[in-house]
């Protein structure tokens, strides 16, 4: 009986345990094909040997549009002009949150969003990478390794000016770029949950 | 003279005395000061509350808000003679979100307490909190306010309507392991790492039988990502097993520090919450000691010394294939 109760437990753990597949510093960035709002499909490969920010993101997610409206995103792309930067929209095509491309490109015009954004509406790649808040960051290094997951800074709040953040992101791609590694390489994401 | 005294009404700000500020309100939720006393005592700890009632499905959340969101920020305004106030978190309830994604908080109705040491002799004390919180259904709406509120000082005088509120809010806290309600109960926790690839935290409640709704709730872990816990009752107790994800690909520490809170568990029929924070190591394994540092060092040598050893046993080769 003491056998099948500890078989059980530990059937359970590992159920528990696969909600927590993917997304470790370190381990390779799994590889996504995804359509971007003008419908053309972007590959994590296409980008080989160049260094790729991930943010997930949901316009109706006020951290992001925050985050949007302050340019936050924004003038690092243009701070880091070699670095590939990818949004990543996971929200599931069924939820109110689910934003039609004529609608996203709108949004992204007005907050001068100027990377590509994609769709993944079935929510596979936000998955397999983990992601779980809007903003959720990522950096992809050069040898196709995740080398940082979290938050964007340190103020969910946004109490604080810009210019007085931590922002994990900028300081990760300054090391990154300099052939260091990002520290810290992980921290806790916040913001809305993804819209599976 | 009723039209006077309307638009006075309109134009003279609401003034917030005693055991209560004014609401801040949206469509989603309803925030204020409060504190036990129409008028408080001048010395001693101060006791207040930050009182949510919040719109059916929507939460705030707990010190560690789970996958998403975040917990209330609260920034007092320095005041004369009163101490910078602690915000304490009352137990938790866990809300499953879409994508197996979890939160941790609170919904309907709570108050987080405060306490602060107050020593003055003025008869009057203005309160003054600047507070972020988000508040979340499937969706969140972040919001901001400052909140104040007006206490008179003297003899005390309790409020009927405050106090009860804040006697349950403090009755909610957990309490540390052995201290209190909590006394006789022990708790213990250890990384269990003998799968390397899915390393789980194991805590260990002895003195307390868990009740049906039993929860364990991990504080944010800047190491790990933290799976759904198990438990098992046991003959003393109960076993917690928690799943975990290092944030590092293969990056288990030796030891770390964790705090946990329990709830909804009974000693002697009386149902308690219980917290602790201990630093804590891995898991003896049962065929024998674990893998500390030393350990690892020593193993380093002797595998050293026995590649060493069949080096010199090995002949020489010529080269050539054979």
């Amino acid at each position: 009986m003491r056998k099948i109760t500890l078989t059980m437990l530990l059937l359970l753990a590992l159920s528990a345990a696969a909600a927590l597949a993917g997304g470790a510093v370190g381990e390779t960035a799994p590889a996504f094909q995804l359509k971007d709002l003008d419908g053309k499909t972007r590959s994590l490969a296409d980008y080989k040997g160049k260094v790729v920010v991930l943010e997930w993101l949901n316009p109706n997610c006020p951290f992001s549009d925050r985050h949007a409206r302050e340019k936050t995103m924004s003038s690092l792309v243009k701070k880091h002009g070699s670095v590939v930067w990818l949004g990543i929209n996971s929200t599931s095509s069924g939820h109110q949150d689910f934003l039609q491309p004529a609608e996203h490109k709108a949004w992204a015009q007005k907050n001068g969003v100027n990377y590509a954004v994609l769709y993944d509406e079935t929510g596979k790649v936000g998955k397999a990478y983990g992601a779980k808040t809007t903003p959720h960051m990522f950096i992809v290094d050069e040898q196709g390794k995740i080398a940082y997951n979290g938050a964007i800074d340190d103020d969910p709040s946004g109490r604080t000016a810009a210019a007085q953040r931590t922002n994990y992101v900028d300081g990760g791609l300054i090391a990154e770029l300099a052939g260091k590694k990002a520290d810290p390489a992980a921290t806790k994401p916040y913001g809305c949950s993804v819209k599976y | 003279m009723k039209a006077l005294l309307l638009t006075l009404a309109l134009i003279v700000p609401l003034q917030a005395w005693g055991a209560a500020g004014e609401w801040a309100e949206n469509p989603e939720s309803r925030v204020r000061l409060i504190t036990p006393w129409q008028v408080a005592p001048q010395s001693g700890e101060l006791r207040m509350g930050l009182h949510f009632k919040l719109a059916p499905g929507w939460h705030v959340y707990w010190k560690n808000s789970g996958d998403a969101g975040f917990p209330p920020v609260v920034v007092f305004r320095k005041t004369p003679d009163l101490g910078d106030p602690e915000l304490l978190w009352p137990a938790p309830e866990r809300f499953e979100l879409p994508g197996d994604l979890v939160a941790f908080g609170y919904e309907d109705e709570v108050v987080y307490p405060l306490r602060a040491k107050l020593d003055t002799q003025a008869d009057r004390l203005r309160l003054t909190a600047d507070v972020d919180y988000l508040v979340c259904q499937v969706d969140c709406v972040p919001y901001r306010y400052t909140l104040t509120l007006d206490q008179p000082l003297g003899t005390p005088v309790p409020d009927p309507g405050t106090m009860p509120l804040l006697d349950r809010a403090w009755a909610s806290l957990p309490t540390p392991a052995g201290q209190g309600p909590s006394q006789g109960i022990t708790t213990t926790a250890a990384l269990d790492v003998s799968r390397p690839s899915a390393p789980v935290l194991e805590v260990r409640v002895k003195g307390a039988r868990p009740g049906p709704e039993s929860q364990l709730f991990l504080e944010s872990h800047e190491a790990f990502d933290t799976g759904k816990p198990v438990s098992q009752a046991t003959a003393d107790g109960v076993i917690y097993r928690v799943p975990l994800k290092p944030r590092e690909e293969g990056k288990v520490p030796f030891t770390t520090t964790v705090g946990w809170t329990v709830t909804h568990l009974a000693r002697n029929g009386q149902p308690l919450n219980l917290e602790s924070r201990q630093q804590i190591g891995r898991k003896e394994t049962p065929g024998g000691p674990a893998f500390t540092p030393g350990l690892v060092a020593v193993l380093a040598l002797i595998s050293l010394g026995l590649w060493g050893l069949l080096r010199l046993s090995k002949p020489e080769t010529t080269g050539g294939k054979t």
